[in-house]
């Protein structure tokens, strides 16, 4: 008798309405192509933990006058988009589907239920707090294969939210494409080849073609970057996947982001670095994603991805 | 090292930070041991740990009170019957009281009659709409808790902008300027009374049992008020045009909001009751204040509501921020502390000394950096905190400079208020910002210009209509 195997899991955490719309449909779009579970994010961040008493005040006029608790409004706007995507069933009058309503207390969080097009699972769920915590306590509290964020003003968000995810990490920078390729920067190191494993398997699943890409630090030292290129792409192609290598020289943060422009999803290892080092000096990938002008996916662990 | 470990240790960098600070100032020598007693200098280490705790909030706020008080039992040796008499005065029971009022006024569902009359006064036109909503916000905030205001006034902005029929775009400025004009109305109108603000009461007791000077309800009326109402058109100004809403007029909102508060009918015999008992509340403030005790009269008011029915104790439990009360106690403990053990003294000289190099040594300059200093504080912690922490040292600033304390803790008070350009500064700030519909950078960009306004509405009141106001002097 075969296990079946585990349903992926992909977060999407959304912030304001006129900037989420793009995470939304590109963690959708990612979602629907993995046939995974979806649940959808809202950090309602409250400046000050010692006035609570007062916002709770502020919510309760809210309710009695019938408007909606701020972050609501958010979760409604993605929920139309998940069933305008096909993710979330409706009914015969065109209503979406609940399993339940907006509750609090479920793992940390109010939560709203929804029944998925395909029996996935489809959650949307609001905590309160500093956005960094919450996202890495929703993390911790439940498995989930991969995170989806749009790109946060604020670069040190993105810097902490990369560093301390318990899952991989999906940033959605000017996801507005419908088709992507991959862009697999490659080297000796194992995050490489953990990047390397995971870019195979969303490449074969989804039918994407597959850049990759070594940087030597000179023009005596390309050739053996290519040498590199090519043999891991060799070890893609196993998969019957369109590969290309090729090499640059230059700073790898700057030809990386060169190389994938804006419109390859760029595949990176997490940094094996030491946390105080990672914290205080950030590590490469940190730095793509924060240079880079399109997507890039930070593979944490392998085993997220054993769908 | 884990991940999970990292982060935790992360998180609490501040709190780790403070107890370093900590550590390191108890363990270094007094910098002046001929001017600042050793009790002196370990108040200034709490003082200092206790602003890094109150602006990062590394630990709940509560827990930084009861820090407050051991720190004073095991630093300072005091006994601990003094520190907890230092934590339970009338100035506590009155910001209690007021808390209570606040809470009984919003149970009764006061927002509605507001909206009506708004749309009644004000009409179509959206600038009456946005003058009514700032005015109401800060005339009522004078006398009801700053945040109770903030919270039923905002639902009243939010059906207006909601119902205005709007495009985003002309939904996120009429946003800007009915929210702004409620976070702000209330900050500006907070200072209008003593039950306004918790800061304001702080002061007080500062005046009373620093420098023997009392000051009643009416008569901090009569010197804060004027400013408040001098404020209106300067903040409304500054609001109208750093936003510049369109349409002229809002019909369909002011439709909408006629329409959620019809069904309210009319005022029935517990409305009556809640706005009674607290018009009674104010008038016994008012006359009877000096003698009955400000904080006692307002717990008394705060019992009536409970005792003819209008609001449950869970109300009340709920309602009121009792870890935040305790904060204030604690501010008011550590403030005595610094005067009683010379280091606000030591303070105040030092940087008079300093002050005096710069040529600034009395006046209308020194209280301009009363000012100052004031609101670089109270735009990054509480209002309450900041009067407590900088209020001994400047009070003691200006006896020393030949200023009257009473003069100089009204600019520091007043000027508590103007905490207009960040979004934790001031809990309607707050509770406005997590409506969602404001941006952190509407507060910076419109903020800067009121802070401006107010400060020259603070300095003309000063030069025109203080000097003809009878000064309260030590011991009357």
């Amino acid at each position: 008798m075969t296990k079946s195997r585990p349903r992926p899991h992909v977060l999407i955490c959304v912030g304001s309405e006129e900037f989420s719309e793009d995470t939304i449909r590109f963690g959708a779009q990612s979602a629907v192509a993995l046939e995974a579970d979806v649940s959808v994010l809202y950090v309602s961040s409250t400046a000050a933990r010692s006035f609570r008493p007062e916002l709770a005040l502020a919510r309760t006029k809210l309710r009695e006058w019938e408007l909606d608790l701020p972050g609501v409004r958010v979760l409604r706007y993605a929920r139309e988009i998940l069933a305008e995507m096909g993710l979330a069933a409706r009914d015969e009058n065109g209503e979406v589907v609940l399993r339940h309503a907006l509750r609090p207390g479920i793992r940390g969080a109010y939560e709203l239920h929804l029944v998925g097009s395909y029996g996935e699972e489809v959650r949307l769920r609001l905590r309160e707090g500093g956005i960094v915590e919450q996202i890495v306590e929703e993390l911790d509290t439940h498995h989930y294969s991969v995170v989806v964020l749009g790109a946060p003003q604020r670069r040190r968000l993105l810097h902490d939210i990369v560093q301390f995810a318990n899952a991989s990490v999906l940033i959605a920078k000017n996801a507005q494409r419908h088709y992507y390729d991959l862009l697999l920067p490659v080297d000796d190191s194992e995050a490489a080849r953990r990047a390397r494993h995971i870019a195979g398997i969303v490449a074969h699943t989804l039918r994407l073609r597959v850049l990759v890409l070594s940087i030597a630090a000179s023009e005596q030292e390309r050739a053996a970057a290519q040498a590199v290129a090519e043999r891991e792409a060799g070890i893609v192609a196993r998969r019957g996947i369109e590969v290309q290598a090729e090499s640059a020289v230059g700073d790898v943060v700057e030809e990386i982001c060169k190389a994938a422009g804006d419109d390859h999803i760029i595949v990176l290892g997490a940094s094996r670095q030491r946390q105080v080092w990672k914290y205080l000096f950030g590590s490469r990938p940190i730095r793509v994603v924060q240079r880079a002008e399109s997507p890039v996916l930070v593979v944490k662990e392998i085993e997220e991805f054993a769908f | 090292m884990h991940r999970r470990l990292f982060f935790a240790i992360v998180r609490r960098r501040w709190l780790i930070a403070a107890l370093v600070v900590a550590t390191l100032l108890l363990l270094c020598p007094r910098p002046d041991p001929e001017h600042l007693t050793q009790q002196g200098w370990r108040v200034l280490a709490i003082v200092v740990v206790a602003v890094m705790l109150w602006v990062t909030e590394a630990v709940p706020l509560p827990a930084v009170a009861f820090l407050i008080a051991g720190g004073q039992v095991l630093l300072v040796h005091k006994t601990p019957d003094e520190v907890a008499a230092s934590f339970m005065k009338d100035s506590v029971f009155f910001i209690i009281g007021s808390l209570m009022l606040a809470v009984g006024i919003v149970r009764q569902r006061v927002d509605r009659r507001i909206a009506f009359l708004l749309t009644k006064i004000s009409g179509p036109r959206t600038i009456w709409i946005a003058l009514g909503v700032l005015s109401a916000s800060t005339v009522i905030a004078s006398f009801v808790a700053d945040h109770t205001v903030a919270a039923f006034m905002l639902p009243v902005a939010l059906t207006l902008v909601s119902a205005s029929g709007q495009d985003e775009a002309g939904q996120r400025r009429l946003a800007r300027l009915l929210l702004l004009a409620v976070a702000y109305g209330c900050n500006i109108g907070a200072l209008g009374s003593p039950s306004g603000g918790a800061r304001n009461i702080i002061m007080m007791d500062f005046w009373e049992n620093m420098y023997d000077t009392h000051l009643g309800y009416a008569e901090w009326i009569k010197w804060a008020f004027p400013i408040v109402l001098l404020q209106i058109p300067g903040a409304f100004v500054i609001l109208w045009f750093a936003t510049r809403p369109h349409p002229r007029e809002l019909p369909a909102a002011v439709a909408a909001l006629r329409q959620q508060v019809a069904e309210e009918g009319r005022m029935g015999a517990r409305e009556w009751a809640a706005v009674g008992i607290f018009a009674a509340t104010l008038l016994a403030w008012i006359t009877v204040g000096d003698t009955v005790g400000l904080g006692m009269i307002a717990v008394l008011g705060g019992t009536c509501y409970l005792v003819f029915g209008l609001v449950d104790w869970s109300d009340y439990n709920s309602g009121v921020n009792w870890g935040v009360v305790f904060v204030y106690a604690a501010a008011i403990s550590l403030g005595h502390a610094m005067k009683e053990t010379g280091a606000a003294q030591w303070v105040a000289t030092t940087m008079l000394v300093q002050l005096g190099a710069w040529g600034i040594t009395g006046g209308f300059a020194l209280l301009a950096v009363f000012a100052i200093v004031t609101l670089l504080f109270t735009n990054v912690m509480s209002a309450a905190a900041t009067v407590a922490v900088v209020a001994p040292i400047l009070l003691q600033m200006a006896v020393d400079a030949g200023l009257n304390p009473v003069i100089a803790g009204f600019v520091v008070a007043l000027a508590a208020a103007f905490g207009y350009v960040t979004t934790f500064s001031h809990p309607p700030n707050m509770i406005v910002y997590g409506s969602g519909r404001l941006r952190s950078r509407d507060y910076i960009s419109v903020g800067w210009k009121v802070t401006l306004m107010s400060i020259a509405a603070l300095f003309v009141m000063a030069a025109l209509y203080w000097p003809h106001l009878a000064v309260p002097q030590a011991g009357m």
